[in-house]
């Protein structure tokens, strides 16, 4: 990692609040850095502040990233992958991580109920699930290469609901997309995100929007900002707008 | 229902007139075969695709298959106004497999380029030239391109593959099949002269256009699609 992308780590935990709240912190990058901003996160949260984490692969297969993460020194015991993408790679590539998979890619709306499903249940995953402090989509936009926009809004109505309703420790959602690639997903994750910090092309932070609490008409915005600090647990007044 | 929409991500080729001809750049992440005769400006095409990179702040890998050191890279690519020496071993590293292509089987080569790979992270990759490796390595050539392409598909990067063919080959077959796009660059004599060629056979996800197109190589630009063509 270069001196930029250690800039970004700092960066990173300044402007998420672990612990506090679950909900979603979006960040927004050019496509070509997609997989560099991924690897700075999970840097911040599993090589900076020990965090356990769940990393949902669906752009390529886990291994590209675990290989990534231990070349870059970044422990990743306290990572489980769940690989959504893995059965249709054809791929050689191996991998030696904790992973669980899935049955593909299509139908993600069901992936809610994998994850939030699994509180409870007597499963390694469900164990890891339940003490994770954070969870990673490499990418969400990479899901609409296999999914209607409709089924992917469903999927993160569903999440951020069980999030609010079904869990007992607070889960940060971190997902990194390109703005200009999605329109219509960046604008709804906006709506939906804690926090919204868009990157520049040299990884500098250009702007932090966070949600400003809920108006009357219900409807929510994100407010541009640089230090506002989100206190409510906002996720809760989002599920139940949705519900 | 709507689908979802089509939108390939694109990077641009840094080959003035070849973005035109593509929709607006190679599908990202891709890989795409630039294959042809000795002289057809391939490895000029692949420089400039990485120094066109650079510029914008992609990092760039040059992966050599040659043997050859980088300070002779280098000497040619200077004659070039595009090649700032100031990008070597940093926006554009060079990388030597051509050392180990004789010693190591087919899955440790691999694992040499995953390994550069995830320690560079370019979002541009050139292999120069892929054809040589086949004519080297002990195991089944289609079955390294064959992994080979797939795991360079699902790194962040384009690569671009360079291939040389044989007299009356048109390209490289045993590596084309595995790739997103195949890029021919020709060599043809008309009359006292021999002029040069592009044309895109191939390129997954893009309407591109058909039919050969005039190149001319530039000390400015390197590889130029003359446009007056098109």
């Amino acid at each position: 990692m270069n001196e930029r992308d250690l800039r970004l780590v700092h960066t990173i935990q300044r402007e998420i609040q672990y612990g506090s709240a679950s909900g979603i912190y979006l960040f927004t990058t050019k496509y070509t850095n997609l997989v560099r901003v991924n690897l700075v996160v999970l840097k911040a949260e599993l090589g900076e502040k020990h965090m356990r984490g769940v990393m949902v692969t669906v752009d390529r297969p886990h291994q590209y990233l675990s290989h990534l993460l231990q070349l870059h020194g970044i422990d990743q015991t306290d990572l489980t992958f769940v690989d959504a993408v893995s059965n249709h790679a054809s791929d050689t590539k191996k991998g030696g991580v904790a992973t669980e998979f899935q049955n593909g890619p299509f139908n993600i709306e069901t992936l809610p109920d994998f994850l939030i499903g699994s509180v409870g249940a007597v499963t390694s995953f469900a164990k890891d699930f339940s003490r994770a402090d954070f969870m990673m989509i490499d990418n969400i936009a990479a899901m609409l290469v296999f999914n209607h926009m409709e089924n992917l809004k469903m999927f993160l109505k569903t999440y951020i609901q069980a999030l609010a309703t079904r869990r007992t420790k607070p889960l940060t959602t971190v997902l990194v997309m390109d703005k200009t690639q999605y329109p219509e997903l960046y604008e709804y994750l906006t709506g939906l995100a804690l926090k919204t910090v868009d990157l520049a092309d040299d990884m500098t932070v250009r702007e932090v929007r966070s949600l400003s609490p809920s108006p009357p008409d219900g409807r929510h915005d994100a407010q541009p900002s640089t230090s506002e600090v989100v206190g409510l647990d906002k996720s809760v007044l989002i599920a139940r707008e949705l519900m | 229902m709507k689908m979802p929409p089509n939108v390939f991500p694109r990077l641009s080729s840094g080959i003035p007139g070849l973005d035109d001809m593509i929709e607006g750049g190679f599908p990202f992440p891709s890989v795409v075969l630039v294959a042809g005769s000795a002289g057809a400006g391939k490895t000029t095409f692949a420089q400039k695709f990485l120094f066109a990179g650079a510029d914008k702040g992609e990092q760039g890998l040059f992966i050599s298959t040659l043997s050859e050191p980088a300070q002779w890279m280098l000497r040619y690519t200077r004659q070039f106004e595009f090649a700032k020496p100031e990008y070597y071993g940093k926006e554009v590293v060079y990388y030597d497999l051509g050392t180990e292509l004789r010693k190591r089987s087919g899955d440790e080569i691999l694992d040499l380029i995953d390994h550069k790979v995830a320690e560079v992270m370019p979002q541009r990759i050139v292999i120069d030239p892929i054809t040589v490796v086949g004519t080297m390595m002990k195991d089944d050539w289609r079955v390294f391109a064959f992994d080979l392409t797939t795991r360079l598909k699902n790194w962040q990067a384009v690569t671009i593959l360079t291939g040389e063919v044989r007299p009356g080959e048109l390209y490289p077959a045993e590596i084309s099949y595995a790739v997103d796009g195949v890029v021919l660059l020709m060599l043809s004599d008309e009359g006292d002269a021999r002029r040069k060629y592009i044309e895109v056979l191939k390129m997954r996800g893009t309407n591109h256009l058909t039919g050969k197109q005039s190149v001319d190589i530039t000390r400015k630009d390197g590889v130029v699609v003359l446009k007056a063509r098109f």
